[in-house]
């Protein structure tokens, strides 16, 4: 189960970026949308390795 | 995991995300081009813009707004009227032939708020957004189309659990993200479908479940009908007002109701979401959160007089929630951006999907085969 730590981990962020962005004023977005694709880079950065 | 239960995984896995693969790839291919609906829209249709006017200019009144509007369309009738946040010089109403006409096929009339002129007179139905709204969210055939869809959203949410329940043994020990640029293509494409599978888990799971509860809107207004709006006018069998008393009036009744509050949109008598006989004001806050949630107010369309306010029924409110994190409207272009990339990533992880149960039936079919030609050579 050590394999889904990072990937569950990684949801978690993006759910709660998502979140977060409808919670706070639109002018957040940005950040909000960089730690997104920044979560999605983490995702794929060995890949690209 | 056992072997056994690993069998009924992927299995559960195989078949819910069969089942529901082209239903979503549909939903995956409309809903990209609908995150940008109002730019498209914008675009194709060419709005007309409202004056500009300098900062502080008193706004026209509701009520002559509405006499433009029903100059323009005569012998119609105003269904709703509609303040957007994204554009506050505009007012839009949505007009039907009848007072109580399905809102399906009403046009909508856009009026600049402080002049009161008519911009721009448009049927909703014939707009390319609308062809691929109605495809996406009913695919043509109506309540039914609903739920039939929202059982392919269950369907896709049961596969992305069973897809996390397998992803261990699938991956090994190989470290997250990690793909095998090979030759043998099946493992790289195993490998692209498991990490992207992985990446959008997060925005897949809150997509596909409220999408799914965004299948349910049409139980949810009857439910809302039926108990809260019954509730607040007491009684169902009301009169249809003789004349309109001001709109303008039913606001300022519906602010002192509702303090710290503005009104997002006003439902008239005999439209779906009000009586026969009031104005339906719903006021929305004004935090980002808050704007999304609604308070109905009910002011008697004849005479005026203020008749009820509630704080809205949960169902509707969680439906009201559900309906921005699913198109992913509530932030500003960026926003929109990550959820196009998040719908290209799941459009991919479908396709890798379809392809590697394609492969294995094609490789588990030929192994069979192999062993009757070994037959036949013997």
């Amino acid at each position: 189960m050590s394999s889904l730590r990072t990937p569950l981990a990684v949801a978690a962020i993006v759910l709660a970026a998502l979140l977060l962005a409808l919670v706070f004023d639109g002018t957040v977005d940005v950040l909000m949308s960089a730690i997104l694709l920044a979560a999605l880079a983490f995702s794929g950065w060995r890949s690209i390795r | 995991m056992t072997s056994g239960r690993l069998r009924i995984w992927t299995t559960v896995h195989k078949w819910t995300a069969l089942v529901s693969t082209l239903f979503l790839l549909m939903m995956c291919v409309t809903g990209l081009p609908l995150i940008f609906r109002g730019e498209i829209d914008s675009w194709l249709e060419g709005e007309t813009a409202p004056v500009s006017v300098p900062a502080g200019t008193p706004r026209a009144s509701v009520d002559s707004v509405l006499e433009a509007a029903r100059t323009k369309r005569p012998g119609e009738f105003v269904q709703f009227a509609v303040w957007e946040a994204h554009a506050p010089d505009v007012v839009l109403l949505s007009v039907a032939p009848t007072r109580d006409a399905p809102p399906d096929g009403n046009r909508i009339v856009r009026v600049d708020a402080h002049t009161a002129q008519v911009l721009d007179d448009f049927p909703l139905e014939g707009r390319l957004t609308t062809f691929l709204l109605k495809l996406h969210t009913e695919m043509f055939a109506g309540f039914y189309g609903k739920l039939f869809l929202g059982f392919m959203g269950l369907m896709f949410l049961m596969a992305i659990v069973s897809g996390v329940i397998v992803y261990p043994p699938f991956v090994k020990q190989r470290p997250y993200g990690s793909v095998r640029w090979r030759p043998a293509r099946r493992a790289t494409w195993l490998d692209l479908h498991n990490l992207l599978g992985m990446a959008t888990l997060g925005w897949a799971l809150m997509v596909g479940a409220t999408g799914m509860i965004n299948t349910w809107a049409d139980f949810a207004i009857k439910a809302w009908q039926y108990g809260q709006l019954f509730e607040m006018t007491g009684q169902t069998d009301l009169a249809a007002p003789q004349r309109l008393s001001s709109l303008d009036r039913a606001l300022e009744i519906a602010n002192e109701a509702v303090p710290g509050t503005e009104p997002y949109y006003v439902a008239f008598p005999g439209s779906l979401l009000s009586s026969n006989r009031h104005y339906a004001v719903f006021m929305r806050g004004e935090t980002p959160l808050t704007s999304r949630l609604l308070t109905p107010v009910l002011v008697d369309a004849e005479t005026g007089a203020f008749t009820a306010t509630r704080p809205m029924a949960w169902y509707v409110t969680v439906l009201l929630l559900s309906q921005p994190l699913h198109f992913g409207n509530y932030g500003g272009p960026w926003l929109k951006a990550v959820w196009a990339v998040f719908d290209i990533a799941t459009i991919i992880v479908l396709v890798t999907g379809l392809y590697l149960w394609a492969s294995r039936r094609r490789r588990s079919s030929s192994e069979r085969e192999m062993p009757r030609a070994a037959d036949i050579a013997s």
